[in-house]
């Protein structure tokens, strides 16, 4: 299902402007890599999905016209940047659980879900430890895998690298690529400029406006390194390479 | 100054400290996987962490540390009030204090943030709001958990400059999984996972050691050109201008043959 930003305009408490007005149809199934500079009005864009902001003007609403405050509580799911703020069970098992309960539709399917959210984040061994007994990883770990219990169809996530371990990356890229592999539509809010490689859509959020612009452009601004490299190596090299595949130009610089 | 850890076991991560001697200074990255007890190693150099069994020794020093999540260090309604808690009245009208904090203020460019509640600031400048006030406050040792995080490109580079900067005149000691960023300006590191290594090494040789995983092309080239014995440095992979020196010197001398 497309959403629908309609001229949405948010501001703070105090009347200045955070983002707006924004207008953009996300079609279903897509992923959104939305990036910029600090406080440049990212997260309000997130903010603004969950449903926790509310715009002053404007409408956020689905394909069909349902707007944002009849959406069904499991649509959207967010991964905040502070795990903190979402890991409330006693443990991490039951963490997960408290997400399953909430959104499944029986107690078997909740526990199918539980099962398959630990393991899909490797997080299965520590089940039994206590938030604060984990590190920042773990916990962001955690955090994702509550998310993935509540099968969201649109799921916004903020820094998803944040805290982890190279392994840690790897595996919630993989998860993320599986999850809009299966139509889930994505907002991916980074600095690092590896997730634009994976979208089908760029947003450039700066000062409160959002531009939309192609991969070139969000890896010129982000000064996307590997495409730095390719493009200096086939200009030096004078050969142009069908695409810049690791292992193509590491045959071709060193053959050994 | 003088920081001594001797046969320390943490708890949760079972890390284990056989003997740990801090350097007097510079910089240091202390890396290794989640969960491996990097951040439990800086709650007990901030004496928050209580370890199983050992024994540290803190002499003479004062600790400053940014966490992970620097919200969990917010406690006033403003920006000014979270500078300048920490000092007296007296301190504050400090001719010599109003010029290091009018220098602060513009390093971290919080002039516009001044009257603003740090609860509304984005993550990133919630975290140049803690290492301004450290900025100010100038510990001894520093240690930086996860410092990049959150920040842009930018502010990373401004953060990095800074650190540099004032090497020679403090211990930090930095974790982070952001390794290009870690090896951009910092030279040797501990690696942490089971136990903290002894003595530094130099952090572009636990880099490679380590074989971690990536998701970065440009880091994949570098590992397979090192495994294969290609004569590139460690650290040639973390900038594109560099990276594309050091490759079309190795291509040049591959078409000489």
């Amino acid at each position: 299902m497309d959403i629908i930003f309609d001229h949405v305009v948010v501001r703070y408490d105090t009347g200045k402007m955070a983002l707006g007005p924004v207008n953009l149809v996300v079609h279903g199934g897509e992923c959104v890599f939305v990036t910029g500079p600090n406080g440049g009005g990212k997260t309000t864009l997130a903010r603004l999905l969950s449903g926790i902001l509310i715009p002053v003007s404007g409408e956020l609403r689905m394909g069909d016209g349902i707007v944002r405050s009849e959406w069904p509580p499991d649509y959207v799911g967010w991964i905040q940047q502070e795990p903190e703020h979402q890991v409330v069970g006693a443990n991490i098992l039951g963490d997960v659980n408290l997400s399953s309960l909430w959104h499944a539709s029986s107690y078997r399917q909740s526990v199918a879900r539980t099962r398959q959210a630990l393991k899909d984040t490797g997080l299965e061994p520590l089940g039994a430890r206590a938030a604060e007994t984990l590190s920042g990883g773990e916990l962001h770990l955690a955090a994702i895998a509550a998310i993935m219990a509540q099968h969201a169809q649109v799921l916004v996530v903020d820094e998803p690298e944040t805290m982890l371990d190279a392994s840690g990356q790897l595996r919630v890229e993989k998860m993320l690529q599986a999850l809009n592999e299966q139509g889930k539509t994505l907002f991916v809010i980074s600095h690092n400029r590896i997730w634009g490689r994976l979208a089908d859509r760029h947003l450039w959020v700066q000062d409160g406006k959002v531009e939309e612009m192609d991969q070139n452009g969000a890896a010129q601004r982000l000064a996307d390194d590997w495409m730095t490299f390719c493009d200096g190596l086939q200009a030096i090299t004078d050969r142009p390479f069908e695409s810049c595949e690791v292992s193509q130009i590491g045959k071709l610089i060193w053959p050994f | 100054m003088a920081i001594l850890i001797e046969n320390m076991v943490l708890p949760h991560s079972q890390l284990r400290i056989p003997r740990w001697s801090a350097p007097r200074q510079g910089l240091y990255g202390i890396v290794g996987p989640n969960g491996s007890g990097k951040s439990q190693f800086f709650s007990v150099l901030m004496r928050t962490l209580k370890p199983r069994l050992g024994k540290v020794s803190i002499e003479n020093c004062r600790i400053g540390c940014v966490m992970q999540h620097p919200e969990h260090q917010l406690t006033e309604a403003t920006v000014r009030d979270e500078m300048l808690w920490p000092f007296s009245r007296k301190q504050q009208v400090d001719h010599r204090f109003q010029n290091q904090l009018a220098d602060v203020i513009q390093r971290w460019d919080l002039e516009v943030h001044w009257q603003q509640s740090p609860w509304t600031l984005s993550t990133g400048q919630k975290r140049r709001l803690i290492l301004a006030v450290y900025d100010l406050l100038n510990p001894d040792v520093l240690l930086l958990d996860e410092p990049s995080e959150g920040l842009d490109g930018e502010w990373k580079k401004r953060l990095a400059t800074w650190l540099t900067t004032r090497a020679g005149t403090r211990l930090t000691l930095i974790t982070s999984h952001d390794w290009p960023w870690l090896l951009s300006f910092v030279g040797t590191g501990f690696w942490c996972e089971k136990t903290l290594d002894a003595s530094p090494k130099d952090l572009g040789q636990l880099w490679y050691s380590h074989q971690l995983p990536t998701v970065n092309p440009l880091e994949q080239l570098w590992r397979e050109l090192l495994n294969r014995n290609a004569p590139v440095s460690w650290r040639g992979w973390i900038d594109a201008e560099v990276a594309l020196g050091q490759v079309v010197t190795l291509w040049k001398s591959v078409q000489n043959q």
